[in-house]
């Protein structure tokens, strides 16, 4: 059986694929060059505008000495989280056991972190989705109370994610309440968690 | 901004979404980048604007050939939720090669700003100049045309293909 992936990621690889000779981009190139006496002319103005935008940069950064405050989750990720957890789908794998999990969720290209900080919940099993266009997995957890509780977990992509808080570094994670759901996000062993429960 | 070949081929890239056919694409492209040459002063975004040169140009071409097809004005709340539906599709690559060649060029064009240039809908519409209900009739069409690839799959599997 053909090997499925996020529709995003597919089109991306197919439409990323085609490219330019090389005689052609190098013809383009050369008419595309800036004329010499503009590129002159904006030299000293484009020295300027960087030395003012360093200084800005490090006055910015003094006004902020709490560093999570500087960690945003991309909104399209919340409304992810948030959509798969009030519309759970079942799941593909049921176990209590992280480890049968991991052996079982062969697609992934991370392997899954058991997170701190969820001794009182239990494992009820996980299924594929998606975060970003990417890959990832949703697992189920339940309290002793039967309050349900849900993580996703995919492979951490600065360039995709934007920067998020570490746990390794004691960086507290970020957290969003939207729609009756806390959602918590930090990064863990390089895995992207994403931690959503109904508030009561 | 200083063009290099990665810029040139995002280009070139999205010249082929639009029109699937290389030579047409790279026309395409020469044209825009000529249009943009003679502009180049007046010009702060010249991505964008070579790119929505680019499109100005085919969809010039296709009037003129009579090839245009409308998208019907729509309610842009029917389709809410088709862009998570299209983030949560998992598919194959000979799938999206094939669904590729069953999509018009206002589509394609939609599939690479989603797909390649990370755009949402809205984002899409702002840089088309389009309403977001229309693009997201034209990603609930991809969806649709995705479901009937599915099921002809599906049904192959049934019948022993």
């Amino acid at each position: 059986m053909a090997d499925k992936q996020p529709l995003r990621e597919q089109v991306k690889h197919h439409l990323e694929h085609p490219k330019l000779d090389q005689q052609t981009t190098d013809a383009l190139l050369q008419q595309l060059q800036p004329p010499p006496r503009l590129v002159q002319r904006l030299r000293p103005l484009l020295a300027s505008v960087a030395a003012a935008l360093l200084v800005f940069g490090a006055w910015t950064a003094s006004m902020y000495p709490d560093t999570t405050t500087r960690h945003q989750v991309p909104p399209r990720m919340v409304e992810e989280v948030i959509m798969n957890h009030l519309h759970l789908r079942q799941m593909e794998v049921l176990t209590t056991n992280f480890d049968t999990l991991t052996s079982s969720m062969e697609k992934l290209n991370f392997v899954p972190v058991p997170p701190d900080g969820l001794s009182p919940l239990t494992l009820v099993g996980g299924r594929y989705c998606t975060l970003k266009g990417v890959l990832a997995t949703q697992l189920l957890f339940e309290s002793a109370d039967g309050t349900t509780v849900t993580m996703f977990q995919t492979a951490y992509d600065p360039s995709r994610f934007g920067k998020l808080p570490r746990r390794e570094d004691n960086e507290a994670s970020v957290r969003v309440n939207e729609r009756g759901v806390q959602v918590e996000v930090w990064v863990e062993q390089g895995v992207v968690m994403a931690k959503a429960q109904s508030r009561s | 901004m200083t063009f290099d070949a990665a810029k040139l081929n995002r280009l070139y890239q999205f010249c082929l979404a639009l029109t699937g056919h290389p030579a047409n694409a790279q026309d395409v492209l020469q044209s825009a980048i000529e249009r943009y040459l003679q502009q180049r002063k007046n010009v702060d975004e010249p991505m964008a604007y070579i790119r929505q040169t680019a499109r100005h140009l085919f969809y010039d071409q296709l009037r003129r050939q009579r090839c245009l097809r409308f998208d019907t004005l729509t309610d842009p709340d029917l389709y809410e939720g088709v862009e998570q539906q299209l983030d949560a599709w998992l598919i194959d690559q000979q799938s999206v090669a094939h669904i590729y060649t069953l999509l018009t060029p206002q589509e394609r064009e939609s599939l690479f700003l989603w797909a390649v240039e990370g755009m949402t809908a809205q984002e899409i519409a702002d840089q088309l100049g389009e309403a977001r209900g229309t693009i997201l009739s034209r990603l609930h069409r991809i969806r649709q045309r995705l479901n009937a690839l599915d099921s002809d799959v599906s049904e192959g599997q049934h019948h022993g293909r």
